[in-house]
């Protein structure tokens, strides 16, 4: 079941920022609906299985945009991995921890991906717009959060989600 | 142990990114091809992609025209005002272009005919009340110098004479009234005759008085002869459609289109004289 609600995710998120999102741009900015799953998970399961789903989700995102293939692995693996060690550190039930941590995730995100970019020696000429996105991507992001995230907490505390769970 | 532990886990994460910054470096946007996966990747997701695009321009479009609704109502109302206004003002334009178009015609007549004629313009105030396409009143009268008998013509020729005036205004009887016949002549063979109206509504002139032998053929033009000294000689009536013989056998007469359109006249003039003469 796990593995069906992830899939469904993934793809659904890769097809939504691609399509309907565009629709519903704020201040130029759209949601990234692959971090909020990261981190969401992340925050549930910890800095492993974070940076496991970081890894997946971003590399399924950089093969679909078919650029900088390993970017967006590095970044969501990386903000998974610091996401996660908050696991055990905050009532899970507290929905303004998620928002507050999808926004400064959202940041963190954009910094290794400018960061990387920097390192690699490419694409320097996105930094600007990259930096400007940021603030509102990040408040866009938590904005959503309250959206989604009791939706992700039913089924995880019911136990579709996460690691321990086979179906 | 420990420590060594540490440093296979870091040295792990160290080429783990060293590798991901190569295959950044390797797959810039300049590239010229896609790998396997990606291509995979892309195809798999496309027909949905397209299907949610379509979804999402349809609900986008959908909302867009509901939202502007009444704004185009609004829109709506003020562009059928604006058409009933501007076909008020084209109709109005159309007006003066015709009778620009009648004018120049008319301007164009006098200059031939003021060598020959003196004239005077008037324009048609109204129309016959039982037969209205066989007399009408023109808005020029004695006072302007119109008497009984002068020949009235559009631009296109001759459509009748003056039956009677006022001070102010002249009564023209057309060509098709029975009373209006004219002396008549046929253009090329000079054959006389007299045009007249006929009573078959057709809008046609009948030349009647034609020898059998005379040699009427169609298309002849057909104009006016001076005889009996009421219309000058040599103004255009109509032409030849169609000849027919006479029940007698002994004469025959040809049916002649008017040049002028009789039903439609709104501007003549008047020979009020001949020059040189009396």
């Amino acid at each position: 079941m796990r593995y069906l609600i992830v899939t469904l995710s993934l793809f659904g998120s890769l097809i939504l920022e691609s399509t309907l999102l565009e629709e519903f741009k704020v201040a130029g900015a759209k949601p990234d609906l692959l971090l909020i799953f990261v981190v969401f998970w992340a925050l549930f399961y910890g800095k492993v299985e974070g940076a496991k789903l970081g890894f997946i989700f971003g590399l399924a995102e950089d093969l679909f945009v078919s650029r900088f293939i390993g970017l967006n692995v590095l970044c969501k693996m990386g903000v998974g991995y610091l996401v996660g060690m908050m696991e055990n550190k905050f009532f899970k039930e507290n929905f303004l921890v998620p928002a507050f941590t999808l926004f400064v995730a959202t940041i963190i995100n954009n910094i290794f991906y400018l960061a990387i970019i920097q390192v690699a020696g490419v694409g320097q000429n996105l930094a600007v717009f990259i930096w400007e996105a940021t603030i509102p991507t990040a408040i866009y992001n938590a904005c959503l959060s309250f959206l989604f995230y009791g939706k992700f907490y039913d089924l995880a505390t019911k136990g579709y989600l996460g690691p321990g769970r086979r179906s | 142990m420990a420590r060594w532990r540490i440093k296979k886990s870091t040295i792990a994460v160290l080429i783990f990114i060293g590798l991901c910054v190569v295959t950044i470096r390797l797959t810039t946007p300049s590239r010229n091809f896609l790998t396997p996966f990606e291509i995979w990747f892309r195809d798999l997701l496309a027909p949905l992609q397209s299907g949610v695009n379509t979804v999402t321009r349809f609900g986008r479009d959908t909302l867009e025209n509901l939202w502007q609704l009444k704004d185009l109502q609004k829109e709506n109302e003020e562009l059928k005002k604006q058409v009933e206004q501007l076909t008020a003002e084209n109709n109005l334009l159309e007006e003066y272009r015709q009778q620009n178009i009648r004018l120049r015609e008319l301007l164009n007549m006098q200059s031939s005919l003021s060598s020959e004629y003196e004239y005077q313009t008037a324009e048609v105030i109204a129309r016959d009340l039982k037969n209205w396409n066989q007399r009408l009143t023109i808005n020029k009268g004695s006072k302007d110098g119109l008497a009984k008998d002068m020949a009235v013509l559009t631009y296109r020729g001759l459509i009748g004479r003056i039956n009677s005036v006022t001070a102010k205004t002249a009564e023209v009887i057309l060509l098709t009234d029975r009373e209006g016949a004219v002396a008549a002549l046929l253009q090329s063979s000079r054959f006389p005759g007299v045009v007249e109206g006929t009573t078959d509504n057709s809008g046609l002139l009948q030349m009647i008085h034609l020898p059998f032998d005379a040699p009427v053929s169609e298309n002849e033009v057909v104009i006016s002869s001076g005889l009996g000294e009421i219309i000058p000689k040599g103004l255009r009536i109509g032409y030849v459609v169609d000849v027919k013989i006479e029940p007698n056998g002994l004469m025959k007469k040809a049916m002649v289109k008017p040049f002028a359109d009789l039903d439609r006249i709104e501007e003549v003039l008047v020979v009020t004289g001949v020059k040189g003469g009396e």
